[in-house]
């Protein structure tokens, strides 16, 4: 409970400092809404359902992104972690895709994928796997070379060994990978819906900022991503901390 | 056969453990300057349920020998036979080996329950026979399966057993940061135990602690050994030790390591800790230093004599 | 009321009107102070249709009133921001765009009219471009997104018919490729710039036909736009930078390769291909002309006041502004 009124307290704060600024600048409500404006104009956009609509889009590119990405991740990152020659087989494309900036690739996909959620989905998966596959590889890496010798000692096969000490002990490391895949994979999910779909909440930025010159709407919008953003953090956290016993 | 009466036969008294033979054993590793040859020529009967101490100097191939026993390394040249059977190779894992090593080794994430429960969980179908077949099956036909009924419980039941050995009964639902540094070495040895083997390794498994708990460890270790007398081999670098657990000492050449001298020790069992101010012991602890000063290198010498 | 300089601008404008001429008359005397920095934003990048701001800045137009014009490129969006919050003096915005900003909130004002006629057309293969919006019905319609001036000029064609988006297959093109998808079939119409998308299809092969808004549902085109700070501030300043622009505009329709010349300078693309650049310039200033015999600058009231009505019954905006105080005739007088 006392993390919940430490959440709280410092979220109260935040709205203060936020109305502050807004007033102490003086900056128009179409620039900067105080925090009270975005506040109602949400409370409409709840109300007429267009808040869910376009938040339901999203939040399943997300997870069916995370999804798809995270398992690819973990499963390459552990071939690399293996596997020095695939290591260096692989690795030059991998840092290449994740060099070049998804917001450029991102159009191409939705085209060769034929502009659906499947595409979206792709475009999240991708933005969400290097971090977490680097992870993987690394955790992987670190096994204590002790133990390895253990688990042989006691006629591991390698799969026993993968499976039952190497993805284990990388679980830390690999946790880290997947906090910032987690809010990689809504910014991918905006990247995505920007190269072409016709709702969301990244569409819903846009509708609002260009088309209804809604800045508030806007806020609304953004501060939607933040919450999912925040709320899926949580839970890998918690997750973690079920199933990684730290020492 | 039922699972209880597996259990039961575990419990029964062992016969004896299994002999050791090494003939003629040279290992050689590949390394960065060259292969390197860590046993040349290495050859050592080991008699069944007898504890052999091996001592020698820094690399001459103490490690390297435990490992060629477990199975971890296979050897170059030579042959190294457990048991009487024809086939006798050790395999890693096969169960008839339990090692234990100078880091306990313990998986962080599992329990202590879980911990020594380990090597249960990777074959327990075949271990079940294995530790029935204690009256005189060979390690080749214990293929043998038997009806999987919960095998999770019974390596539970095993292991909360093995840790009431090394007296860590309320140890079980702890993790390895909780445990003080013997405690962990406790549990070490009690997952080596767990398969009941025939020969257990030890490589320098107390040289960690401090000297009044590894007084004591030995002792446990000495009386555990003495109720139920499976063939140890110990490593160790103190003479002391040596003097006081052995049945025979080996003493190990530098590298490339083989057998430089065989020394018995015939005094009369239980050993106490303060055997060492004996003058029966006196005398084989002069011999094994005088064995160990023939093979070191010259490191021994004084440093300011250069 | 308003000072007398003012009504010579007014005056001179209405010449200009009125007998097309080309700018041989004498410029506002400049005043003896330097010059003051304001800033003109116009949308996304340099284009040859900025002529006349090329123009007007590289003659000195802006320097006879006593500006000194930095022209910077935003979107659309930021564009109407900046002007209202002061940080930009000038804009160049859709006058759709206009009605929805200034009913948001954004405190802007439409202040001369530069497209005498809605730019955005209906666009499809020779023939099949239906004159009547209602047969829209069951068309393929591709258009680069659900917001801007061709969005609302779509919606207006179908509301004129009838009809709805759910009555037609919208297609989005995000990249602005529209014409791809009518050249290979996809689309049976796309939503285009008069003086830009049949250019390019022709280039391409494609003979096209348009359905355009001024008879159907008529909407204002884009304009000249200023914040009401400034306006309230100095109003002479906007008035005087519109008779400028309009002054180049002039110019450019009685001899389009000087505009031509002057946009070559600020848009270095123009030297790789001006026989396009040519096509599309004079493609805009008959866009500019809207008709006339010359660019007025006008405001046409009967034009807004229905596209004011078109995109209240679209949803578009609410009424809750009234058009009035979205457009201000100080500058040029209203043309019934």
């Amino acid at each position: 409970m006392r993390g919940l009124a430490t959440a709280l307290l410092s979220l109260v704060a935040f709205l203060l400092a936020w109305k502050v600024l807004t007033v102490v600048t003086g900056t128009p409500d179409y620039i900067l809404p105080p925090p009270e404006v975005v506040g109602e104009r949400a409370l409409r956009a709840i109300g007429s359902g267009l808040l869910w609509e376009h938040t339901a889009v999203t939040l399943s590119e997300i997870l069916l992104g995370l999804a798809v990405g995270a398992v690819t991740a973990i499963a390459v990152g552990t071939a690399l972690g293996k596997s020095v020659v695939v290591e260096r087989v692989l690795s030059p494309y991998i840092v290449a895709a994740q060099s070049v900036p998804i917001l450029a690739l991102a159009p191409l996909l939705d085209i060769w994928f034929g502009g659906g959620l499947l595409a979206r989905v792709l475009i999240c998966a991708l933005i969400v796997f290097f971090p977490i596959a680097i992870a993987t590889m690394v955790g992987i890496r670190s096994t204590d070379p002790l133990l390895l010798e253990l688990f042989r000692s006691l006629g591991a096969t390698p799969r026993q060994r993968t499976m039952r000490l190497e993805i284990p002990s990388a679980l830390p490391v690999i946790f880290g990978g997947l906090r910032v895949g987690v809010t990689l994979a809504v910014i991918g999910a905006v990247v995505a819906e920007w190269a072409g779909a016709g709702s969301g909440l990244g569409v819903l930025i846009n509708i609002a900022n260009q088309g209804l010159f809604d800045t508030p709407l806007m806020f609304v919008a953004l501060t939607t991503l933040a919450v999912i953003g925040i709320t899926l953090h949580g839970v890998v956290v918690s997750i973690e901390r079920r199933l990684v016993v730290h020492p | 056969m039922t699972v209880e009466a597996t259990i039961q036969a575990s419990r029964a008294p062992m016969p004896a453990g299994l002999p050791v033979r090494l003939n003629d054993v040279r290992v050689e590793f590949p390394s960065a300057a060259g292969p390197l040859e860590a046993l040349r020529g290495l050859t050592l009967d080991i008699p069944a349920g007898s504890l052999t101490v091996i001592i020698g100097p820094n690399g001459c191939g103490k490690s390297t020998l435990l490992r060629v026993i477990a199975g971890l390394l296979q050897p170059t040249e030579g042959s190294v036979r457990i048991g009487d059977g024809v086939d006798a190779g050790p395999r890693a894992g096969d169960g008839l080996v339990g090692l234990a090593f100078q880091q306990p080794r313990l998986v962080p994430w599992l329990t202590i329950l879980d911990n020594v429960a380990l090597p249960l969980t990777f074959k327990l179908v075949s271990r079940l026979p294995l530790v029935a077949a204690r009256q005189g099956s060979t390690p080749a036909n214990v293929g043998r399966t038997l009806p999987r009924s919960r095998p999770a419980n019974v390596a539970r039941i095993l292991a909360q057993e093995a840790l009431d050995r090394v007296g860590l009964t309320d140890a079980a639902q702890l993790r390895p940061s909780q445990l003080s540094g013997g405690m962990a070495q406790r549990a070490g040895l009690a997952r080596a135990l767990i398969t009941d083997p025939p020969i257990l390794l030890l490589d320098e498994p107390f040289s960690a602690l401090d000297a009044l708990t590894r007084e004591g460890f030995d002792g446990e270790l000495q009386r555990l050994w003495m109720d139920r007398p499976r063939t140890v081999m110990l490593v160790t670098h103190s003479v002391t030790e040596a003097v006081r657990m052995a049945d025979r000492i080996v003493v190990m050449t530098a590298r490339p390591g083989a057998v430089a001298r065989v020394i018995p020790v015939d005094l009369p069992r239980p050993r106490p800790a303060t055997l060492a101010g004996e003058p029966a012991a006196a005398g084989i602890d002069a011999a094994v230093r005088a064995a160990l000063a023939e093979v070191h290198p010259a490191e021994l010498t004084p440093w300011l004599d250069r | 009321m308003r000072p007398s300089r003012f009504l010579t601008a007014i005056v001179f404008i209405g010449l200009l009107a009125g007998c097309g001429s080309t700018p041989s008359l004498s410029p506002v005397p400049s005043p003896s102070v330097a010059p003051r920095h304001v800033t003109l934003l116009l949308g996304f990048q340099p284009d040859v249709q900025f002529a006349p701001f090329y123009l007007a800045q590289q003659k000195g137009y802006y320097a006879d009133i006593g500006l000194d014009v930095t022209i910077q490129y935003k979107s659309d969006a930021d564009l109407v921001r900046l002007v209202a919050n002061g940080q930009a003096e000038f804009g160049v915005a859709d006058a759709t765009d206009v009605m929805i900003s200034r009913t948001a909130g954004i405190p802007i004002k439409y202040v001369e009219t530069i497209y005498g006629l809605f730019p955005v057309a209906l666009i499809g293969p020779k023939g099949s471009v239906p004159a009547n919006p209602a047969q829209l019905a069951g068309k393929r319609i591709g258009t680069p997104g659900k917001f801007g001036s061709s969005w609302h000029a779509l919606l207006a064609l179908l509301h004129a018919g009838g009809l709805t988006q759910a009555d037609v297959t919208i297609r989005e093109y995000p990249q602005f490729n529209q014409v791809d998808g009518l050249l290979n079939g996809d689309v049976d119409l796309i939503t285009g710039f008069r003086n830009n998308e049949p250019l390019r299809l022709a280039a391409r092969g494609m003979q096209v036909d348009m359905l355009t808004v001024e008879q159907i549902a008529p909407l204002p085109g884009p304009g000249l736009i200023a914040g009401d700070a400034l306006l309230q501030s100095n109003a002479t300043e906007v008035a005087e930078f519109a008779a400028a622009t309009l002054r180049a505009e002039t110019a450019i329709a009685a001899n389009p390769q000087q505009g031509l010349d002057a946009a070559a300078i600020a848009v270095p693309a123009i030297a790789n291909d001006r026989a396009t650049a040519l096509s599309v310039l004079e493609a805009t200033i008959e866009l500019w002309r809207g008709g006339a015999a010359a660019p007025s600058g006008a405001i046409n009231d009967a034009v807004w006041a229905s596209g004011f009505q078109t995109m209240r019954a679209l949803g578009f905006i609410d009424g809750s502004v009234p058009l009035d105080e979205m457009v201000d005739h100080l500058v040029l007088p209203g043309v019934s």
